[in-house]
């Protein structure tokens, strides 16, 4: 398990992460949400041991992993942008992550590189940037770290391939039950398909399950004589009307909602979860309310 | 250290590595005959054979260990190749240790093979001298080239690691550079007189000068600063390669400042954009060498000699070849070098402000000069 506590990390005197607490649970996904510049990236950059934290301590298993070998063994990063260097080939990564990473197979990375249609034998600044995110996708999967943090995961991707992945990691899973992923990506969707749990990063701060803590419901209802036309009450932050079908997004509660529906007697009300990225822009539209 | 690092750096450095070790023991070879050429044709005098090559040469080396780091910098330090680097299971204290040691592993090799193969090959194509100048100066100058080197490049290493910015990394490597090339020049310009002073005493009076003699007569004579032209020539010598070393740097540190504006740095330190390693140096090396062959054309026209002609000549000549040595490095390595017209314009610029600065300089030497008998040729 990944413990976060009391995490604080600044940049030229700009507070990116201040004094952030959460917990990573082994054997899940995990979704790393954000607007740009939340500090997704820099959270990840810290629980790989990249960057030091101003204070607080991010454990892995109860060890410290900034400068701590053994508990960076079990993690493998994958950055928005890696560099391997101006003429690097696959090689070079496989013998970068064979060199470092005990659980790194060869042979399952070029498994990996050809069922993504990647060219082995072509340097990777002569691919395209969703070729090379495919070929570092590859080797994550090959790792066989026990933490795998990836920073933009889909950036890139062609839908086929986005998918391949998606399947891939939930393969992972099953194989090695003990095997977290964390993902950080602006593709809420895609995150949606695959993630136990989500985080939101924001003004610094972390909170878990996001999706459920604020509370946003999304109503289906249906009237015959086309339902209230004030809803105010209900302070709803998305309204859509068609013919008779309503649907509104609020952050009032269940019990609530129906109260306040059953007065005008709906044909059908339905109340749905919102998807991962309807979470996001709601609660940002809420807080810009 | 790391010994997997290490082993990852000498896997991927080789084929770099072994460009530099060439075209280092190219320029070599190179060098006397060019530069011999060069005085024969222009000046009417021959440059070669003499012992202050030696201190012509330690600043081109010193050079090359100090833009070592900032090129593995420029290549491997910024932000992403952090990400990389820093997240594999080291501490960050092995890793830069390893790169250190990569570093000097990289000079040593580049100096002891490309001074091997260079002063092999000038020997064996017969011409009698030795890159570094007299066998004397050799045994005495190698050691401490070396030690200079890595002084260098362990300093300037520290100054791209430790500086908060790449602005604040240039104006470090300014002074990390300047000075060991001035104290180099020092030095090796003692060593040197001490080395040929003591080949005259060995040669003339061996019977009735004790060797205690020898060595002290030898010593007092390198370390004072006497009217003599030897003296003046290692001090001459050794405030040229600081002037040099100084004006480069120097004119990275104004370069940065309006190059840098732009950039963000990250607090690791590392981030210096390649096109500054590169496209700079070349542009403030060319500014250097023109700065340098200015100052010699206008001594020999105004005056019909030059105060320390032929050190003015080694020095064009050793920053010309370093400007043509990292375009060929860039050539080789890339297969096809990208600049851009802006990049070219810069260059045109560079080559002029090295005119102007080669007059200035021409002027400046006039006015601290204390009396025409100094003007000589060798």
């Amino acid at each position: 398990m990944i413990e976060i506590t009391n995490l604080t990390k600044s940049y030229d005197g700009q507070v990116v992460i201040k004094n952030c607490n959460a917990k990573i649970q082994d054997g899940s996904i995990n979704g790393l949400v954000g607007e740009n510049g939340a500090g997704k990236s820099t959270l990840l950059r810290l629980i790989a041991g990249v960057l030091k934290a101003d204070s607080g301590s991010i454990l892995l298993d109860g060890e410290e992993i900034f400068e701590n070998p053994n508990a960076k063994s079990k993690i493998f990063f994958l950055a928005d942008e890696p560099y391997f260097g101006k003429n690097a080939h696959i090689k070079d990564l496989t013998m970068l992550y064979s060199m470092f990473f005990d659980g790194f197979t060869a042979q399952e990375f070029k498994k990996n590189l050809i069922r993504y249609h990647v060219d082995i034998d072509k340097p990777l600044n002569s691919f395209s940037k969703g070729m090379r995110r495919k070929a570092y996708l590859a080797a994550a999967l090959a790792s066989h770290a026990d933490i795998i943090l990836i920073d933009e995961a889909f950036d890139g991707l062609d839908p086929y391939s986005r998918n391949e992945f998606k399947k891939d990691l939930i393969e992972l899973i099953d194989r090695n039950p003990k095997t977290t992923v964390v993902i950080a990506s602006h593709s809420l969707r895609e995150l949606g398909d695959i993630c136990d749990s989500y985080s939101l990063v924001d003004n610094g701060q972390i909170s878990d399950d996001f999706v459920e803590a604020k509370n946003l419901h999304k109503v289906h209802v249906a009237f015959n004589d086309g339902g209230p036309a004030d809803l105010s009450a209900l302070r709803p932050l998305m309204v859509k009307r068609d013919g008779h079908f309503l649907v509104i997004v609020t952050d009032e509660t269940e019990v609530r909602i129906r109260a306040f529906f059953s007065q005008y007697k709906p044909l059908m009300l339905d109340i749905v979860p919102l998807t991962v990225e309807e979470a996001f822009i709601y609660n940002k539209e809420r807080e810009m309310l | 250290m790391s010994k997997k690092y290490f082993k990852y750096l000498m896997k991927s450095f080789w084929p770099i590595a072994t460009v530099y070790i060439t075209l280092f023991a190219i320029s070599l070879i190179a060098f006397p005959f060019v530069i011999d050429l060069f005085c024969v044709l222009l000046f009417r005098i021959r440059a070669i054979g003499f012992s202050s090559y030696m201190v012509a040469m330690g600043p081109f080396c010193i050079f090359l260990s100090g833009l070592l780091p900032l090129l593995m910098h420029t290549r491997y330090y910024s932000k992403n190749r952090s990400d990389v680097i820093l997240s594999m299971p080291m501490n960050r204290s092995q890793a830069f240790i390893t790169e250190g040691l990569f570093g000097l592993a990289l000079i040593t090799t580049l100096l002891v093979a490309g001074y091997a193969i260079g002063c092999g090959l000038c020997n064996a194509l017969g011409n009698g001298y030795s890159a570094l100048g007299t066998f004397e100066a050799d045994l005495l100058g190698l050691p401490l080239l070396y030690l200079a080197c890595v002084i260098t490049f362990l300093s300037s290493t520290f100054a791209v690691s430790v500086a908060n910015s790449g602005f604040q990394a240039v104006v470090m490597l300014l002074i990390v550079n300047a000075l060991p090339g001035f104290l180099y020049s020092l030095v090796s310009g003692s060593f040197t007189s001490f080395s040929n002073l003591f080949s005259v005493f060995s040669n003339e009076a061996p019977n009735w000068l004790s060797q205690s003699e020898v060595f002290e007569k030898a010593l007092m004579s390198a370390i004072s600063y006497g009217s003599s032209p030897e003296s003046l020539e290692m001090f001459g010598s050794a405030m040229i390669a600081f002037l040099c070393q100084f004006l480069f740097w120097g004119g990275m540190v104004v370069l940065a400042f309006f190059e840098f504006k732009k950039i963000k740095s990250e607090n690791l330190g590392t981030v210096i954009p390649q096109r500054f390693g590169v496209v700079n140096s070349l542009t403030l090396m060319s500014m250097l060498s023109f700065a340098l062959m200015t100052q010699l054309v206008m001594a020999d026209i105004c005056n019909g000699s030059s105060m320390y002609a032929y050190e003015f000549i080694l020095f064009a000549f050793a920053y010309f070849l370093i400007s043509v040595f990292y375009f060929v490095a860039i050539f080789i390595v890339r297969r096809k070098a990208k600049f851009r017209k802006d990049d070219w314009i810069r260059f045109a610029i560079a080559i002029s402000a090295g005119i102007i600065v080669g007059v200035a300089m021409f002027g400046i030497t006039r006015a601290i000069t204390p009396s025409p008998s100094n003007y000589y040729y060798y």
